[in-house]
């Protein structure tokens, strides 16, 4: 319920001094003797109204919880940290190049600076975070590890550019929507550090240039292939003729001699 | 008996005949042709000498404006049912766009721009078909025609339009750089196979893109 609170805009300032909670906060309204008068109602009437109203001040410091937006840019933040700390540790056991191998580690270490800070503030807000990374991120990085080679550290940049992207999104949101302080720090916080890793990443991807191709078809089965099957059947009908046509000389040749 | 003869040979004849023809038609390589619509790709994206294709490092900041547009997540394409995934992909070595194997997946250019973003031709290219997997739905980019409507979800949810309004065959290995321009006006590119098929090496002989205009 203090979570559908704070979800009203502009109640986050309030939420780190309880104890000082404004008049305009809901539910503190029910017990504020400047209500209108209730004349006709009796003691008891009003009685539930009272157990209410001190259910809503003993519930007040969950006032301090944060908005929806947080919870998920928290939560999602968290995977995207497990994901790339995964992504960095594959790197340095997996990479070619020195380049990748180092972004690795030290995507390694600033995602688990990030996110100790972060499991930290999650605990003090009582938010739970996810213990695993998405299974689109799982997939993506098994994706990248069934490469080798030079196609693992190109298939690699190109996973975490995606990841750091999609990260830089969410928490340029999050600082636009977010509601907690603390949860709008951490995100300040990371935006730069996230910002470039995009830019190493940019730099890294460079090194291979721009496609001059793209190989896009082995099959065959969106050529057109009439030419192909009229060359079989006529090459069938020719052989039969051939054959039926040897057959005939061979014989006659045999009952005239 | 004579005439018996001569029939014969005229069979053996013929025969030979279509023997030869058969297979001079068998040897004749396979096409997936698409036929060029619109303006082609260097005029539509602009002269080469405003293209920046080594760039994109030199601006990683986004501007403090407007927020940074997710990776996207899904293409819907014309006349194709459900969209289809991608994923984001990089560059080999001798320069070939690296993509999923199946082509009903499609890979997104992750150093490119991205779809949805302010500027910059944002890639998305696929297998038109597989030896192992058969066709996928970038078949469709050989009969789209100038109007038909492309749509790409990003991770956030969003949907961005786009309008075809081009289509260029390239033959392999010639994609202009400025294709992969991560500056310039906004366009999404959609690349795939077609040309002729060499049966003995399992190639297209070209390249064929889809250049479209964002939807208001």
């Amino acid at each position: 319920m203090a979570f559908r609170l704070m979800a009203e805009p502009g109640l986050a300032e309030y939420s780190e001094a309880v104890s000082g909670v404004p008049d305009d906060v809901p539910g503190r309204l029910l017990l504020t003797p400047s209500e209108p008068p209730m004349h006709r109602m009796s003691r008891l009437v009003l009685l539930p109204a009272a157990v209410l109203g001190a259910v809503v001040l003993t519930a007040a410091p969950a006032l301090a919880a944060p908005s929806g937006q947080d919870v998920t840019w928290m939560q999602s933040i968290h995977q995207g940290n497990l994901a790339e700390i995964a992504a960095g540790n594959a790197a340095q056991r997996s990479a070619t190049t020195t380049d990748v191998k180092q972004l690795g580690a030290e995507f390694v270490q600033q995602h688990t600076q990030l996110d100790s800070a972060l499991t930290q503030a999650a605990q003090q807000l009582g938010v739970q975070l996810p213990g695993s990374p998405t299974p689109a991120q799982q997939q993506g990085l098994a994706a990248v590890q069934r490469n080798t080679g030079q196609a693992y550290d190109s298939a690699w940049i190109a996973e975490e550019l995606g990841g750091h992207e999609t990260a830089v999104a969410i928490t340029q949101q999050e600082l636009q929507s977010g509601s907690d302080a603390t949860v709008r720090g951490l995100a300040g916080t990371a935006l730069p550090v996230i910002e470039h890793h995009v830019a190493q990443l940019r730099t890294a991807a460079q090194k291979y240039g721009v496609p001059t191709s793209v190989p896009a078809g082995s099959g065959g089965q969106a050529a057109d292939d009439e030419l192909g099957t009229l060359g079989w059947a006529l090459t069938g009908v020719g052989a039969l003729a051939l054959v039926a046509g040897t057959v005939g000389l061979a014989r006659r040749r045999a009952t005239t001699a | 008996m004579r005439s018996a003869r001569v029939q014969h040979l005229v069979l053996v004849g013929a025969g030979v005949v279509l023997v030869g023809s058969g297979v001079a038609l068998v040897r004749t390589p396979p096409r997936a042709d698409a036929p060029d619509i619109g303006p082609p790709v260097a005029a539509a994206v602009g002269s080469p000498s405003a293209a920046a294709p080594t760039g994109p490092a030199d601006a990683p900041t986004p501007p403090a404006g407007p927020l940074a547009v997710p990776p996207p997540v899904t293409v819907s394409l014309p006349r194709t049912p459900g969209p289809v995934p991608l994923v984001p992909v990089g560059v080999l070595g001798a320069g070939a766009l690296q993509l999923p194997e199946r082509p009903t997946v499609l890979g997104w250019y992750a150093a490119g721009a991205v779809p949805g973003g302010p500027a910059g031709t944002a890639v998305i290219a696929g297998h038109v078909d597989s030896a192992r997997y058969g066709s996928g739905p970038l078949r469709r980019l050989l009969d789209v025609q100038q109007g038909d409507i492309v749509e790409v979800t990003d991770a956030g949810g969003a949907v961005h339009r786009y309008a075809v309004a081009s289509r260029t065959s390239i033959a392999k290995p010639g994609l202009p750089p400025e294709l992969f321009r991560v500056d310039g006006p906004a366009r999404l590119a959609l690349i795939t196979c077609g040309g002729a098929f060499d049966r003995r090496t399992g190639n297209y002989a070209d390249n064929v893109v889809v250049l479209a205009d964002p939807v208001p």
